[in-house]
């Protein structure tokens, strides 16, 4: 079994889209399982729709005679069938329930889709739905009632495979339109974590002024902290180890240091007393409260959390001008 | 192992995300997955019919369709035994699929980190852990499907044949259960090789135990919706191999208690779904030992010092 040497593109569900200005935004394309939620979601929205329809139609029907049984019929189609369009028009490519899952539908170039877009992708829903089958075909049947016998059920399997044969995930609708569904926004924020203990502060103190974490830095060492309360002694020092050579040498330190206390020293300084410096130069007040306050010493330090995503789709990527004309702004990543 | 040398970006995902990526897997390996996964699965749907095989009593309907087509062809007039036969197949599934998943699941291990494995290598691989995979799989599950099966080969009448497939019913339950607490066995037994004496480092029991309490109900819930999963991916499959098979090798449009359906067509489809699975629980696994070995954190730090060993060579500094 031979190792390849060749460059791999590793498998992580985000693409990169590169603007004319040559800037590369990623983003997390939401998947088959991710989108079925939002699907889920919206079609319970339906069903609840169609249920106060009914109701008003029964109501009405003693007012208006059978008319109200043509506008129920007229709305269900409507709902049916436009549901998603509308929604996608007017809330800048989200359903509820995609909101609720905080996905969202955009052009392949990342840009908000149009009501032409919108109305495409959905329109084409059902041929992803392919293929169909019915109770009938298995020699299933329920009662004599036509309703049950004329019964369909969804596959999804056509779907399925054409979301998995392209690495946006994009089905026959979206293919059509020229659009994909992306993860709107992450949540996943963390507070800073206590790392405040004699030797820490000890060594943190050795640490040269001049040590300034950059981003890939700083995310490193806010992800090994995060992380070395789920591991052993051994495997904390041995993840440690792979930094304490370079960093020895860079900020002029003994290489016989624990591995482990020197990362939490260098996260102290980046995350904790530095931040609480600038505060400081700021709000002198802020010191007093946060030295004074036990509550600080679980988590956050009163300071706000640090964004650890990289994946972020940032709000200069849709240039202003492709907007469509008279869409709402929301407040999602995009605007 | 090289953690950036991998081919899935190594970092903690949600289980929907996981099932997602699976199908990136595929789309990336798909003949490398299924042919190592067929290597087994094939015989093991031949002899699934062998064993269930007298379940179905055959009757011809040339006759009353005068049609050759090899879906309609056969069929069984009692109810009772086609929905037995159905049900004893995906009993069989799913005993099997841990023995099915071996040579996927090392083909995966092996593709993931850039190897390049042939089916013959990992045969040979598969062979030194035999005897864990028998412990593991092979005695309970191979012994009360055997016995279920004697039982059921011994009983023709209605009341006995119930009491036999109550009898399952139970071993598929305990099955189910014991196999959504301690779902990643065959992945610890082919990935992490454990020997079985305790002097000599951690056995398979506590590797397992390690692996499967350090996150709690999250692996029994991860499991469970896999397999939730799995069941549901089975059933479209189904209902799209019989919307093609009665659309165009039927005359009369229906596939009921065709025997053909309940032989080939039924657990093919849910073989399928048991591939992708093996694809999902492994993803799975090695998503719970990035969790809690640090993978991800170690690659981060690892990418931080070489960038930093880069700059000092260049002579410049922060």
């Amino acid at each position: 079994m031979a190792n390849s040497d060749t460059a791999i593109d590793p498998i992580d569900g985000t693409i990169s889209i590169v603007t004319p200005e040559n800037i590369t935004f990623r983003y997390s394309v939401a998947g088959p399982f991710q989108r079925a939620t939002a699907f889920l979601l919206d079609f319970l929205i339906r069903i609840g729709i169609i249920i106060v329809l009914l109701i008003a139609t029964v109501m009405l029907e003693s007012v208006v005679g059978e008319v109200s049984i043509g506008f129920f019929l007229l709305s269900n189609f409507i709902l049916n069938w436009f549901y998603g369009a509308v929604f996608e028009t007017y809330m800048n490519g989200q359903t509820p329930g995609k909101r609720i899952m905080g996905i969202r539908a955009v052009t392949v170039d990342g840009k908000p889709i149009n009501a032409m877009q919108a109305v495409m992708r959905n329109l084409i829903r059902t041929a992803d739905t392919y293929p169909l089958v019915s109770p009938a075909m298995f020699g299933i049947e329920f009662s004599d009632s036509p309703v049950f016998q004329a019964a369909i059920i969804p596959t999804f399997v056509m779907g399925l495979i054409v979301m998995s044969m392209n690495r946006r995930y994009q089905r026959i609708g979206d293919l059509v339109a020229g659009t994909m569904v992306i993860i709107d926004q992450r949540k996943a924020t963390y507070g800073l974590i206590d790392v405040r203990s004699p030797a820490i502060l000890q060594l943190a103190a050795l640490v040269p002024a001049t040590f300034r974490a950059d981003q890939g830095m700083s995310q490193a060492l806010a992800h090994f902290v995060d992380q070395r309360p789920r591991l052993s002694d051994a495997r904390r020092r041995e993840i440690a180890a792979h930094l304490t050579e370079p960093l020895s040498k860079e900020l002029g330190l003994s290489p016989q240091l624990d591995p482990d206390l020197l990362l939490q020293a260098l996260y102290y300084r980046a995350f904790v007393s530095d931040a609480q410096e600038e505060l400081a130069q700021l709000t002198p007040t802020a010191t007093v409260q946060y030295q004074t306050s036990p509550q600080a010493h679980v988590s956050g330090f009163g300071q706000p959390p640090v964004q650890l995503q990289s994946y972020q789709p940032a709000p200069q990527a849709v240039a202003p001008s492709s907007r469509p004309p008279g869409r709402p702004r929301s407040g999602g990543p995009l605007q | 192992m090289q953690f950036d040398k991998t081919h899935i970006q190594i970092r903690n995902r949600t289980e929907s995300e996981l099932l997602d990526i699976s199908l990136h897997v595929f789309r990336r390996f798909p003949l490398q997955i299924l042919g190592s996964f067929l290597v087994i699965a094939i015989p093991l749907l031949v002899i699934n019919n062998f064993l269930l095989g007298h379940v179905l009593s055959l009757e011809y309907n040339l006759t009353s369709y005068g049609s050759q087509s090899i879906v309609e062809q056969e069929y069984t007039t009692s109810d009772l035994s086609f929905k037995t036969f159905l049900y004893l197949q995906i009993l069989l599934i799913i005993a099997e699929a841990p023995l099915a998943s071996t040579l996927s699941t090392l083909m995966l291990s092996k593709l993931i980190f850039n190897e390049k494995p042939t089916i013959k290598g990992l045969i040979k691989d598969a062979r030194k852990c035999f005897w864990n995979i028998l412990f593991a799989f092979g005695i309970r599950r191979g012994v009360l499907i055997m016995l279920g099966l004697l039982l059921l080969l011994f009983n023709d009448d209605n009341g006995s044949r119930s009491a036999a497939i109550t009898f399952y019913t139970i071993t598929f339950i305990v099955l189910l259960f014991v196999r959504g607490c301690r779902p990643y066995m065959l992945e610890i037994i082919l990935l992490e090789r454990p020997g079985r004496d305790p002097s000599k480092g951690m056995t398979l029991s506590q590797r397992s135990k390690m692996l499967h309490t350090a996150t709690g109900g999250n692996v029994v819930g991860r499991s469970m919706f896999g397999m939730l999963v799995g069941a549901m991916f089975s059933l479209s499959l189904y209902g799209a191999i019989v919307f093609f098979s009665t659309s165009l090798f039927t005359e009369s449009g229906t596939i009921e208690s065709s025997v053909f359906t309940a032989q080939w067509l039924f657990p093919i489809s849910c073989w399928l779904a048991v591939c992708y699975t093996s694809v999902v629980r492994f993803l799975n696994y090695i998503d719970t030992r990035i969790l809690l070995e640090g993978w991800e954190a170690e690659l981060k730090i690892r990418t931080e010092a070489y960038k930093l060993e880069k700059r000092q060579q260049l002579g410049t500094s922060w």
